[in-house]
């Protein structure tokens, strides 16, 4: 700058007459000397050589007296510069914007290979869970002795309802694997033990127990080839969530996936709401055709008639598309509140339709 | 070139300046051609057409930068879940670990396999 401005103090000290030098021009110098063209020298070198001739060419007009040619070859220059400036930008932009897609695709494919670990993995741990608690529900309890008869009432109706568990997770068993030899004995020796509980006492509880963990091993093993096969399918997942925005409010337990039906009837006949959740529960049938559909018909009272509701079901779930379908009574054997309960009849009535499992 | 870029409202909300810039060179280039000025009206056309390429380049530097940040907005999230995804992986290992052991010990006590 002090040199630039030398030739300017000598002129005025030995009194030569030289034009103003123009505003633009000084305007130039400033952008010259700012950071973003000193960026642009780098990162933009041919943009910023062409401005840097433009600015050279202005400097001679001005020093050949051709004012206004110096004043618009610096405009162009000044346009030059900050064109210069926005390149470098730009490149740096585009520069980043490669890595940020890199960044992208990599993030992507590491969300989805840990995705598809924690499938595997929760499949697995799940399989190990169930495993340990066949094994845990195998262990031999501590003998019961016999009681006194409000204490063996009380036993005779726990092992009742374990019975039916034990049942219904045999049955599950035979609709995974039809063929499994180990079912149909274990399936007699649960009306075995029911035969002898309404006989024998003390009540053999602990028969019920061993019985229920070997129908559960039972299941356990029938699904273990499809969970071994592929471990990450979460086709229980996708159907738990098809049920839930279906408002079915299902869960999951042992067996599979569960939805709870009540009040399924009006004046002796299937209601039309309850025609139209089967007909929806049949479609979903149809679109998981590896569940096999188990409908358990949950009684009010011991007692109580057989009045054919589940093979009415059967069939509305049949017409819809469902196929693999077996229907189970349960009679009064596991209610969900005790039966002296007021209002316990309707919460105990229920008609429960599961999706088994047919993996983990 | 200026027509095209004042059509597009992204390019003419970001490059007002240099594109006044550019039609106030190019309206006094007419102005010098008027006057029989063709030198200078020809200099005045060309740092036009230089306001005007700056125009343009400033438009698509300002679109580039509109893509990166949305693109590091979204590698951010992705972070996030990456990060989320690989603390349930260890915790999932952890449960795995866990119901490991304890079914070595189920089978060493009852020496069962299931």
């Amino acid at each position: 700058m002090t040199l630039r401005l030398a030739p300017l103090l000598l002129a005025a000290l030995f009194g030569c007459a030289s034009a103003a030098r123009p505003q633009v021009m000084v305007e130039v110098d400033r952008t010259r000397e700012g950071q973003a063209s000193v960026d642009a020298r780098k990162t933009a070198p041919q943009a910023y050589a062409r401005a840097e001739l433009l600015r050279k060419r202005a400097e001679q007009a001005y020093a050949d007296g051709d004012l206004t040619s110096a004043q618009i070859m610096s405009e162009q220059a000044l346009a030059a510069y900050l064109r210069a400036t926005i390149e470098a930008r730009l490149t740096r932009a585009e520069a980043r914007l490669a890595e940020a897609q890199l960044l992208e695709k990599q993030q992507s494919e590491r969300l989805a290979q840990l995705d598809a670990e924690q499938q595997r993995l929760s499949a697995e741990t799940a399989d190990l869970e169930l495993r340990a608690k066949v094994l845990r529900d195998a262990e031999p309890l501590a003998k019961n002795e016999p009681a006194s008869p409000e204490r063996e009432k009380a036993r005779r109706e726990a092992a009742r309802a374990i019975l039916t568990q034990a049942s219904l997770l045999c049955v599950a068993a035979r609709l995974v694997e039809p063929k499994r030899s180990a079912l149909p004995p274990l399936l007699s020796k649960a009306d075995e033990l029911r035969a002898k509980l309404d006989t024998a006492a003390p009540a053999a509880i602990d028969d019920a127990n061993a019985l229920r963990s070997d129908c559960l091993r039972e299941l356990t093993l029938a699904r273990r080839p499809r969970a071994q096969a592929n471990p990450s399918r979460g086709e229980s997942d996708a159907l738990l969530s098809e049920l839930s925005r279906a408002d079915f409010l299902p869960f999951r337990d042992d067996r599979g996936v569960v939805v709870t039906l009540r009040a399924l009837r009006e004046g002796g006949k299937l209601a039309a709401k309850a025609a139209e959740k089967l007909a929806e529960l049949g479609r979903i049938a149809k679109a998981h055709p590896d569940f096999p559909v188990l409908v358990v018909a949950h009684d009010a009272r011991a007692g109580a008639k057989e009045d054919g509701l589940g093979a009415q079901v059967v069939e509305s779930l049949k017409a819809a598309g469902a196929s693999r379908i077996e229907t189970q009574r349960a009679g009064s054997t596991t209610p969900v509140v005790p039966p002296d309960r007021t209002g316990a009849a309707a919460r105990n009535e229920r008609l429960e339709i599961i999706f088994v499992s047919p993996g983990t | 070139m200026l027509g095209a870029l004042k059509k597009s409202p992204e390019a003419a909300r970001v490059a007002a300046a240099s594109i006044a810039k550019a039609e106030d060179t190019l309206k006094r280039a007419d102005q010098m051609r008027g006057s029989g000025d063709q030198k200078h009206g020809a200099m005045l056309e060309e740092a036009a057409l230089e306001w005007a390429t700056a125009s343009e380049l400033l438009s698509k530097a300002a679109r580039a930068e509109k893509r990166l940040n949305e693109l590091q907005t979204k590698t951010t999230e992705l972070e996030t879940r990456v990060f989320r995804a690989q603390a349930l992986v260890e915790q999932t290992v952890a449960r795995r670990a866990r119901a490991e052991e304890a079914l070595r010990q189920l089978n060493e006590k009852g020496g069962a396999k299931p």
